[in-house]
């Protein structure tokens, strides 16, 4: 229950914390030390279950950062801490990710096809902004201002649309 | 990092998500079959590297027992490449086994007109010059023979194992040497004669034991009524001439070759015993 309920959050937030490739075995380790403590929240709290999941998971990240070498740390724990008030800001609850989710996609979906075209070359091809502004023929810097505009956008759609439904 | 990165970084996760297909999977089996130690942790063990693999350390941990265990097999197969099993005893040359079905330990060998070369344990050469009866003994890196005849001509490499050689009148112990033992019949008694020519060698009797070095010689008689040598006496063996010496190469040498190697001349006679009389 804990792990089908939990697991793609503390993924999805590992990736936000720049876990990279290693998100999903971190995800995994997360339980697994879940599992194995013993001083855990009080578990029908679900914010508080939630909160406690994550904090295992920086933890572990942090400790991930420290060992490999190739990678050097890229977040220290304030970092991270700040990280995590926007999260928690964002989502207070379970449903809060899904809602942003369905709200983003939506929004996606109502934007022009050039800039739907955009995100695709950044997010569907993974390419970097030089290689978008050659696809795209404009410079790095006008890349980097569109996609900007595109996530400015996206942002006031998803919080007009979550305002709308009654979400934060 | 700003609050709006942030939240930039936040709808990437989701960008990535609906647009490149990476939505989080389904990990719960993994994970609860990891908690009760089940197979999916022995797929993990064994570097699957996918959703099983650990992060940073555990990965450290694999890469170093895998390779031990590398170099650990690569050790046994080359040990077992190496391995050779300890030489049996060979003869050539012109002898026969007049005791025992071959040669081997516990097998009578004698020469007649010709001489024969014994191998031991592969690292003792024994020159067998013509009339000479012997028996093999010993065991493993303890290489022995016992003569009862003749002359042999040793030659024993180092470090690798003992050599031993018995007689009726005394014992020859070496380690790594070259050296000749002799053992004649003699105005109607016996006579046991050693000359070493490279390393050391220890003789025993009933008397006690004697170590030689390289140039010594030493001789024991058993002949009823015989006057004694005078201590530093070089006399040649009884009833054999010049037949017999070894030359550092092991190959059986006149008398005079012998001496020629051996500028410094034989020690003398090291021991006579015997006169029942």
């Amino acid at each position: 229950m804990l792990v089908r309920e939990h697991q793609a959050s503390i993924c999805r937030y590992l990736r936000y914390l720049g876990a990279g490739a290693a998100a999903e075995d971190l995800t995994q380790e997360t339980f697994l030390a879940a599992f194995r403590s013993t001083l855990g929240p009080d578990m029908t709290n679900v914010p508080l279950r939630s909160a406690w999941l994550r904090g295992i998971s920086r933890n572990l990240l942090l400790a991930h950062f420290r060992r490999d070498r190739t990678n050097p740390v890229r977040m220290d724990s304030e970092v991270f801490r700040q990280a995590e008030d926007v999260w928690a800001g964002q989502f207070p609850d379970a449903r809060s990710e899904s809602d942003y989710g369905d709200a983003l996609r939506r929004c996606v979906e109502a934007l022009d096809q050039k800039d739907r075209n955009m995100l695709k070359l950044r997010y569907a091809e993974g390419l970097s902004r030089r290689q978008m502004a050659r696809r795209a023929g404009l410079s790095e810097d006008g890349v980097k201002s569109l996609l900007r505009r595109i996530r400015g956008r996206l942002a006031d759609c998803v919080r007009r649309r979550l305002e709308a439904e009654g979400r934060p | 990092m700003s609050t709006e990165r942030f939240r930039h970084k936040l709808m990437d996760v989701f960008l990535a998500e609906q647009f490149g297909g990476k939505a989080p999977p389904d990990m719960s089996r993994e994970i609860l079959s990891r908690a009760a130690g089940g197979p999916a942790r022995a797929g993990h063990v064994a570097g699957r590297g996918g959703r099983f693999a650990p992060a940073g350390a555990r990965r450290g941990w694999e890469l170093a027992a895998a390779t031990a265990a590398t170099f650990l097999i690569a050790a046994v197969v080359w040990r077992l490449a190496t391995l050779q099993p300890y030489p049996q005893p060979t003869a050539s040359g012109r002898y026969s086994v007049i005791a025992g079905d071959a040669v081997r330990r516990g097998a009578r060998i004698r020469t007649g007109s010709g001489s024969a070369v014994l191998e031991l344990g592969g690292y003792c050469r024994v020159t067998l010059q013509p009339d000479t009866t012997l028996r093999i003994g010993g065991r493993k890196r303890a290489e022995e023979i016992f003569l009862e005849t003749g002359t042999a001509v040793c030659r024993i490499d180092r470090n690798v194992g003992g050599f031993v050689v018995r007689a009726e009148l005394g014992t020859v112990t070496v380690t790594g040497t070259e050296f000749t033992v002799r053992v004649a019949q003699v105005d109607g008694g016996r006579s046991m004669w050693v000359g070493v020519a490279a390393g050391r060698v220890e003789v025993r009797d009933d008397s006690g034991s004697e170590v030689l070095l390289a140039g010594q010689e030493w001789r024991v008689e058993d002949v009823p009524d015989v006057p004694s040598t005078r201590p530093g006496e070089t006399r040649p063996p009884a009833s054999e001439g010049a037949k017999g010496g070894a030359a550092p190469d092991g190959d059986v040498r006149s008398e005079a070759d012998n001496d020629a190697r051996r500028p410094g001349g034989v020690s003398g006679l090291r021991g006579r015993r015997g006169g029942t009389g």
